[in-house]
């Protein structure tokens, strides 16, 4: 009973920091699964797609109902990542493990670095820049960008979104840049929710935030909605392999919800720098992670 | 975002009320997640109570898809596991369905076909997995 409790425990954490920061979770379920309670791979990498799933429909519920989800976007990116996520459970089988870590893992650190360099106190104005797109304004209306009277494509209006932000205490209204960049990004994401059993919003969010010009909390939020719906589609696959123990998932999704709901409860009152910073330091301990197992 | 009623916050700004397509998605993802759970907690409640341990790997296997309405029908608590496994899944499903039926339903094209073309392409993993 003592392994039932202490799995539950860790599926609570894991569900609490996936909702914070739009992950799914899976990056701190299987290396706890792994290493502390010795289970085969293969069945924690099972295990945490479903947990991923639990996370994202719990937490996106809730960010659903905030208005903060962009749904029109997180469907359109969805298209290449769920196609990515199956190519990645194709390409698992074909290329080296070892190698695709080891590149993923410097493309985790240079995503930290650029956060950290814009979340730094004193940014230059350049990294701030970054966060410019995001207009705060205080009417309830969509407004138009901030840059000026660009011409807008239909797919922008589409994709625009605004959010009402209750630590602002005002509407946020965004434009959604760079979709084409948004779509590349998603099937990467999506390889790497079918290689590794992750729901790739460790790669969604820092894309959606920096290259996108989404606010981050618009940003961990379409995450969130989306990583649910990729890792489905290799979810499947492996419920179909047997690599879904229900006695382990049970537990682990269970608690994952309930871990996502202290989560939505605890990100609508932080505010976007210290979410910023837990993300960085995820980052880093996520590349130190897939380092450390494609050098030994 | 085409409907225009808002609400008032507790700072005086107005947040908007809930499109349809919001509250479609989150109504599917919140029957989905309850019946899933309330399944899982069944099968738990009923696993212990039959004197099984937490052995998940020599009394765990998941019950295949083919086998589950059977083993339902027999109401093995294992079978009621994976019963709410398997709802969990295709919960993100049930939202997508429910997001191209609004979507439909508002004239936006463009948006439902992308959302069917979602569907489509989880559909392949599905006979991939097979």
């Amino acid at each position: 009973m003592s392994l039932f409790l202490g799995l539950v425990a860790v599926a609570v954490l894991a569900g609490m920091f996936g909702a914070l920061l739009g992950l799914g979770g899976g990056i701190f379920l299987v290396p706890a699964m792994t290493l502390i309670f010795k289970f085969p791979i293969h069945y924690a990498i099972g295990t945490s797609i479903v947990a991923v799933v639990a996370t994202s429909v719990s937490a996106s519920a809730n960010y659903i109902k905030a208005g903060v989800t962009n749904i029109r976007l997180g469907l359109v990116l969805e298209t290449l990542t769920t196609a990515g996520a199956i190519a990645g459970g194709l390409l698992a089988a074909s290329l080296g493990k070892d190698t695709l870590s080891t590149l993923f893992a410097l493309i985790l650190l240079y995503t930290a670095y650029s956060m950290a360099r814009r979340g730094r106190p004193g940014a230059s104005p350049a990294a701030k820049a970054a966060t410019a797109a995001a207009t705060v304004t205080p009417s309830a209306a969509v407004t138009p960008s901030a840059t000026g009277p660009a011409r807008r494509s239909p797919l922008d209006e589409a994709l625009s979104g605004s959010f009402y932000d209750p630590v602002q205490r005002r509407l946020v209204s965004y434009e959604a840049r760079k979709i084409g960049a948004g779509l590349v990004a998603g099937v990467f994401g999506g390889i790497a929710s079918g290689l590794l059993g992750i729901g790739g919003g460790v790669i969604k969010v820092p894309v959606m935030n920096l290259i996108m010009k989404l606010p981050l909390k618009a940003a961990t939020a379409t995450s969130n909605f989306m990583v649910g719906i990729t890792a489905v589609a290799s979810a499947f696959v492996y419920y179909s392999k047997g690599f879904v123990n229900p006695l382990l998932a049970v537990p682990v999704a269970l608690g994952v919800f309930a871990g996502a709901q202290l989560g939505t409860v605890v990100a609508r009152r932080v505010k976007t720098a210290v979410l910023t910073w837990i993300f960085v330091a995820v980052l880093i301990f996520t590349a130190g992670q897939m380092l450390w197992n494609s050098l030994r | 975002m085409s409907e225009s009623k808002k609400a008032t916050s507790d700072a005086g700004q107005s947040a908007p009320a809930l499109p349809a397509l919001n509250r479609a998605i989150r109504g599917a993802f919140r029957a989905g997640v309850l019946a899933s759970f309330a399944f899982m907690l069944v099968g738990l409640v009923l696993h212990f109570a039959e004197g099984n341990g937490f052995q998940p790997f020599s009394l765990g296997k998941a019950v295949p898809w083919t086998d589950l309405p059977a083993a339902l029908a027999g109401g093995q608590p294992l079978a009621i596991l994976s019963a709410g496994v398997v709802l969990l899944l295709i919960t993100p499903v049930a939202g997508l369905v429910a997001a191209a039926i609004v979507l439909a339903g508002q004239k936006e094209s463009a948006m439902a076909a992308v959302t069917v073309a979602v569907l489509a392409i989880l559909a392949t993993s599905v006979a991939l997995a097979r």
